[in-house]
């Protein structure tokens, strides 16, 4: 097999990496013995360093080679691990998304994604130690295959899990950063024409999607009686078009696709008198019985959680609560819903402390 | 809004804003975030704040109270030093947000532990809104080198490749990126994205159009708490690599 390889210079910091990587002293534990799991993690980081070097066609001159087969063991045992870690993130990411103070979503799916692609790249180095055992006739050969093969299976249940629609969207927003692009561009021959499905335009497509979803969703609601002028009939107005918006949710039966169930329709928010508060909350074009979403309180100068108002009395279209660490109200849709056709065409009203609201008009953007 | 401190009098390191102050907020809200990142098995904070100390923060001490008082003390004393330290140095990326009619500015710090500081604010009142690991730095055994791989991980995500070879340039001031919404839908562009001070962040302003190397300056803040481990990769630990090279004749194929 020929691969065709442009050797370039180190911009971009791999190159480094494989040298701290290979200066790490647990490694000496290969030569004296039985590797601690400090000395396994050590291999799994030059594995994954070389792996950069390899599919980025990064010249990593004498720090080259290739990786021994009793520490490519080693390496894929300490990776197994660090894929367990990446099944727990991939499962938490919805929470830990909704979570996340503006700026830091892009952290929690980029880590995740640059997990993934640690694995991926190591899985090159660890192919080509595989290789070179079997030519060298290691004794090590059969272990190292097995143990390889092992891992690979791993992997795909964890890809399986990552490939749900849920985990796609919410990765699909990195799109909106450098690193996709930034690791299309440096991947070469062969990578290149076997790129992972993060790589492949899935996740492009998934984005694209989302922002043809919300320009359809505008279409309709501009076909909602215009809005008046005058701030009386402006409130009239806000008041009505959320209660539209409110009845205009669709139930689904229990067995339908979740997948449908994160499609927003509007962006529905309340305002405090002395407007140093707003709620707001999304409202879904279609819900499951039952389906519970979330009343949001944020403070209007900074946009973050108004964790002060923590244990105020709410009451949201009749449904009555208090307000949790988080400045939060789970709500249940059906409750709102039946609410708002019992009084239509009333208002959706929201009190805090026994202080009404005003409804604000609808973002539908 | 609950304040639990205040770091008046930080330097404000933006060039335009030369022998400005700041002053940055810390809020209970902040805490209550925050305290899900300290508390993580994956995020190195036990060797910032201690073991004993991390160990109260998953105890949910009520933070009125005694305990609750001397941990909120010891973690947020070692954060307003941190953070003193990066705006000192500088090592931030500031850019300007905007969300329908407001506008603020956002901070990401690299602290000297490695770990980034999110701020937010107008002028020089900023709020503190989260800290925590990239994931590359936390899988860093060696403290020293965290910050680096966090510096490294935020050029990766934020710059693009341009050129040919594809090589990261400074962004100009110009320069915008996509801002979204937590269901992914375009809801702005951040502006001005400002790396303080670029050098210290591995560009190169002397080469022609300010490209980054990498080449990062020693941080002793960073640096100090672990003696020198290591300086010399080894080459030999690996097995010298058998290359198939593309030859003059591309169908024959030589074996090194």
């Amino acid at each position: 097999m020929t691969t065709f390889r442009s050797l370039r210079e180190d911009l971009y910091g791999y190159v480094d990496q494989l040298r701290e990587a290979l200066a790490d002293p647990a490694l000496n534990e290969f030569q004296t013995g039985t590797p601690s799991p400090e000395a396994k993690q050590a291999a799994a980081n030059v594995a994954v360093a070389l792996g950069y070097c390899r599919v980025f066609g990064l010249d990593a001159g004498e720090d080259d080679g290739t990786l021994p087969p009793l520490e490519a063991i080693a390496a894929i045992e300490a990776l197994e691990e660090r894929l367990s870690e990446l099944a727990e993130a991939v499962e938490t990411l919805p929470q830990r998304w909704d979570d996340a103070p503006v700026g830091e979503e892009d952290a929690v799916c980029a880590d995740l994604l640059e997990q993934r692609m640690d694995l991926w790249v190591a899985m090159a180095a660890l192919g080509e130690a595989a290789c070179e055992a079997f030519i060298d006739a290691d004794p090590l050969w059969e272990t190292l295959h097995d143990k390889l093969q092992g891992l690979a299976e791993k992997i795909e249940v964890v890809d399986r899990q990552m490939q749900q629609r849920e985990i796609l969207e919410l990765l699909s927003t990195l799109v909106g950063t450098e690193l996709l692009n930034n690791w299309r561009q440096l991947l070469v021959e062969p990578y290149r024409s076997f790129a992972p499905y993060w790589l492949d335009g899935t996740l492009e497509e998934i984005d694209e999607e989302l922002q043809k979803r919300f320009e359809q969703k505008s279409a309709w609601l501009s076909r909602l009686p215009p809005r008046r002028a005058g701030a009386a009939a402006a409130r009239e107005q806000a008041a009505r078009r959320t209660a539209e918006i409110i009845l205009a949710t669709r139930a689904l039966s229990v067995a339908a696709e979740t997948s449908n169930l994160v499609e927003p329709l509007a962006m529905l928010s309340w305002r405090s008198p002395d407007r140093q508060y707003y709620a707001a909350t999304l409202w879904p074009s279609c819900h499951k019985r039952g389906q519970e979403l979330k009343l949001r309180v944020f403070r209007t100068q900074d946009n973050q959680p108004a964790t002060e108002l923590a244990g105020a009395a709410v009451e949201f279209a009749g449904v009555q609560s208090q307000l949790t660490p988080n400045a939060e109200m789970p709500y249940k849709v059906d409750d709102v819903y039946e609410f708002v056709k019992a009084h239509s065409p009333g208002t959706v009203p929201l009190q805090i402390n026994g202080i009404p609201w005003e409804v604000e008009e609808p973002d539908t953007r | 809004m609950n304040v639990l401190q205040r770091w008046p009098d930080l330097p404000d390191p933006r060039p335009q804003q030369q022998h400005c102050r700041l002053a940055v907020v810390f809020s209970e809200g902040a805490w209550y975030h925050c305290q899900k990142h300290w508390t993580s098995r994956t995020e190195p904070w036990k060797e910032e704040f201690g073991s004993d100390t991390v160990a109260h923060l998953k105890q949910n001490l009520e933070i009125q109270s005694a305990d609750g008082q001397a941990v909120v003390s010891r973690v947020l004393g070692v954060l307003r030093e941190q953070t003193r330290e990066a705006l000192s140095r500088p090592q931030a990326l500031v850019y300007r947000s905007q969300h329908k009619s407001a506008s603020w500015m956002t901070w990401h710090l690299v602290l000297p532990s490695g770990a980034v500081a999110i701020l937010r604010g107008t002028g020089p009142s900023l709020r503190w809104v989260t800290c925590y690991y990239l994931h590359a730095a936390a899988v860093e055994k060696n403290r020293r080198h965290r910050w680096k791989a966090a510096v490294r991980q935020i050029i990766r995500r934020y710059v693009p490749l341009k050129g040919e070879p594809p090589q990261w340039f400074m962004p100009s001031p110009q320069e915008d990126v996509v801002l979204r919404n937590s269901e992914g839908k375009v809801t702005g562009r951040a502006k001005n994205l400002q790396f303080i001070t670029p050098e210290n962040w591995g560009f190169e302003p002397e080469l022609k159009g300010c490209p980054w190397r990498g080449r990062l300056p020693s941080w002793p803040a960073a640096e100090e708490a672990q003696g020198s481990r290591h300086s010399r990769s080894r080459s030999r630990w690996l097995k010298p690599r058998r290359r198939w090279e593309e030859s003059a004749d591309a169908d024959s194929v030589r074996l090194h």
